[in-house]
């Protein structure tokens, strides 16, 4: 018997002898729940999207701090980001892989809870509310889905510096939509020329933030309920058409960018007025930018004697997916991560103005900072979007229609009229 | 069975296991994919709950009704032809130039081919900053007294499009230089003596002796220039969305708002497909053209 191999012979063996072996590691890897670690404490998954390092540390911290209280968990954190996490999110849910805890934004809520996705918190949301604010996009359809954790709204930007030398007082800010256009005007005819305005360009999920206050504040509505038809779209009401008129007239006294531009551009002294958030004035504290003033106020109103200064309130929200693992560590953790003190520091470090927990609100540091108070000021007329399960959809479509009257592709009544013929659609399909 | 034939049916094994692991590699991350989408083209799948309903030809009906597919389309033929010819052009000047016994060759070449080193988001970051309003490009242009967007080139209807397009043709140059220059190494240099002796000027030597050289690499760099062009995405995704008003939304862009920000899969399958058919037809229709006459020059 010739016992001798061929190296083509020996390689074959080897060959498959790896793959075998490739194949069983694997098997051996994922046949693990990924419930437990090593030495027995049950893992609880948190996707959360802060992920600059200064809040990250703070969630660390609040994170490490649970684990300590509570020896049997371990908490994984995984980041998302604004740009993909919805995606990520949506693949999660569909492939039955979603974590134990996760942040939501505020108008994604009924998006997820409308097919099920999520645990109702209805008993924590009877336990809780009595302490905390920020529940309205929580609640569908008479049950809460998810835990306020993070709340903030926008207010109008002045660069004091720019309104001293188009010749404004720096501590009259404008009241009404007439006094805003009149006085970017001024800066933008002055010598040196300044911007008047900052308006949000083509920009997913933030164009429709900058319109909405005026929507609102001129007592204007997207969705109306209809008996026979359910939810329908009131963006052809005179009031939505009124307000994306003076918004894109605001266009001939100021400038269109992107967000992020505009914050530069106000912190560069070029932009008089800039509707903006909390992230701003923390931006600018850290800046410490010499010879730049500048004040926040509410947002001006329509006129004097009619409508009202309404902002645009979102957040962040803690829900329990229904495909949670551990749910009871889940519904510990955000338990923990709501102690007043750890939404105070989430409040230090974000530069939140505006604390989910109503006692923390009465902290000195809220209300003793001119420019604190006013966001608090501002958040008590604050309202959020609609809370419908095709919100996402509905916001693309509220973004096409204040593009197409932004870029002159449509008048304002004409650009409102086919935004509501798309969005009927949309609520119509479902 | 004899000891040969038994040789032999090992010898058949041995292929198919040393095959095996890209065989896998295929089949899971390639072509399982392309069925599935094809399946999912012909359906609908509620993301949530799992459930699939056949709708037969109803998300190819209704990809075609979409205006907004067609507008997307529109804007992807417009950068493919826009950017194919001038991409192909300038990089046969360029290889040209290469070609020639110049001082700092080597480094120009290594220059044209760095920007297709980078990651294509990188660029597009940078191109991002460029075009601004503050960006050095505008600034640049306004200077010399170009008629620049108010908004910045990026955030302007009319130009949006084409400022991403120049982006694309600048990254890419230094590829089709690279592919190009491989084909005039081929030309033999007794052609080109002997032209040389007989008295053939410059443009003579081009058409005569480098084109039908060329000729088989330009092919291959139209085609697959082609194909890039009608993929183009991430440029897309991280410059522009796909904005202002839709006008740098291009096929894949729409695909994937459909797919992964509405989730309506059937939906971006079918228009996925629907692309791709293009794409075979629009190659089929570049062979046909660019290999003709070809038998008679061999």
């Amino acid at each position: 018997m010739d016992t001798t191999k061929s190296p083509a012979s020996i390689f074959l063996r080897l060959t498959v002898l790896g793959l075998i072996a490739v194949l069983l590691a694997c098997g051996g890897c994922g046949g693990g729940d990924g419930r437990q670690t090593e030495d027995g404490r049950t893992i609880v998954r948190f996707w959360q999207f802060w992920t600059d390092p200064k809040v990250k540390d703070v969630i660390i911290k609040a994170v490490e701090e649970f684990e300590t209280e509570n020896p049997e968990y371990k908490v994984e954190i995984t980041d998302l980001t604004w740009d993909d996490g919805h995606q990520k999110i949506v693949a999660a849910f569909a492939g039955n892989e979603a974590p134990d805890l996760l942040e939501l934004g505020s108008d994604w809520i009924a998006e997820f809870a409308a097919p099920g996705a999520l645990t109702d918190l209805s008993s924590e949301y009877a336990r809780l509310q009595p302490e905390y604010i920020g529940w309205p996009p929580s609640i569908y359809r008479g049950s809460c889905w998810a835990l306020p954790w993070y709340l903030s709204t926008r207010v109008l930007y002045q660069n004091d510096v720019i309104a001293e030398v188009v010749g404004l007082r720096p501590n009259r800010p404008p009241a009404t939509w007439g006094e805003l256009k009149l006085w970017s005007r001024f800066a933008n005819r002055h010598e040196p020329q300044f911007y008047g305005y900052g308006i949000n360009a083509a920009e997913r999920h933030r164009l429709y933030k900058a319109f909405l206050p005026y929507l609102w504040s001129n007592e204007g509505d997207i969705l109306e309920p209809d008996s026979i038809l359910g939810d329908q779209c009131s963006l052809v009401m005179p009031e939505a058409i009124e307000a994306l008129e003076f918004f894109v007239d605001l266009k001939q006294f100021g400038i269109v960018e992107k967000q992020a531009v505009l914050d530069n551009m106000f912190m560069s002294g070029e932009l008089l007025y800039h509707l903006s958030g909390d992230w701003l004035y923390r931006r600018i504290d850290e800046a410490d930018i010499a010879d730049f003033r500048y004040s926040v106020h509410m947002l001006p109103q329509p006129s004097v004697d009619r409508g009202a200064s309404v902002s645009f309130a979102g957040g962040e929200y803690l829900a329990i997916p229904r495909a949670a693992r551990e749910p009871l560590g889940a519904i510990k953790l955000a338990r923990h991560l709501l102690k007043p003190k750890h939404v105070f520091n989430l409040c230090i470090a974000t530069g939140c103005a505006t604390p989910v927990h109503i006692e923390t609100g009465n902290n000195p540091y809220f209300y003793e900072h001119d420019v604190r108070r006013v966001f608090m000021q501002q958040m008590l007329h604050a309202q959020s979007p609609p809370v419908h399960p095709d919100w996402v959809d509905i916001e693309k479509e509220l973004e096409w229609g204040i593009e197409q009257a932004l870029y002159e592709k449509l008048d304002p009544p004409s650009a409102m009229a086919e935004t509501c013929d798309r969005i009927n659609d949309i609520i119509t399909k479902k | 069975m004899s000891k040969s034939d038994t040789r032999g049916a090992r010898r058949d094994w041995s292929g198919v296991v040393l095959s095996l692991p890209w065989t896998i590699v295929l089949g899971v991350f390639w072509l399982y994919p392309l069925v599935y989408a094809l399946v999912l083209a012909f359906a609908r799948r509620d993301v949530f709950s799992g459930e699939w309903t056949w709708v037969g030809l109803a998300n190819f009906a209704a990809v075609l009704q979409n205006s907004d597919f067609w507008s997307a389309l529109g804007h992807t033929v417009f950068f493919a032809a826009g950017t194919v010819p001038v991409t192909t052009a300038i990089a046969i000047i360029v290889a040209l130039a290469l070609n020639r016994r110049i001082w700092g060759r080597t480094l120009f070449r290594a220059g044209f081919f760095a920007p297709t080193l980078t990651a294509t988001v990188v660029v597009a970051l940078v191109f991002l900053q460029l075009y601004g309003q503050n960006g050095y490009l505008y600034r640049l242009a306004q200077m010399i007294g170009l008629p620049v967007p108010e908004q910045g080139f990026l955030l302007s209807e009319s130009t949006a499009l084409l400022a991403v397009m120049v982006m694309d043709i600048w990254v890419s140059i230094g590829y089709y230089t690279l592919l190009f220059l491989a084909g005039l190494q081929t030309i033999p240099q007794d052609l080109i003596d002997d032209a040389l002796t007989h008295g053939a000027n410059a443009w003579q030597r081009f058409w005569a002796i480098t084109w039908p050289y060329l000729r088989p690499m330009l092919l291959y760099a139209v085609v697959i220039n082609l194909i890039k062009s009608f993929q183009i995405f991430t440029e897309i995704f991280v410059m522009t969305q796909g904005g202002p008003v839709g006008s740098t939304t291009t096929v894949v862009y729409h695909v994937y708002t459909t797919g992964f920000e509405r989730f309506d899969m059937g939906y971006a399958s079918a228009a996925a497909y629907l692309l791709f058919i293009v794409i075979a037809l629009i190659a089929l229709v570049q062979f046909r053209l660019l290999s003709f006459g070809r038998g008679a020059e061999e």
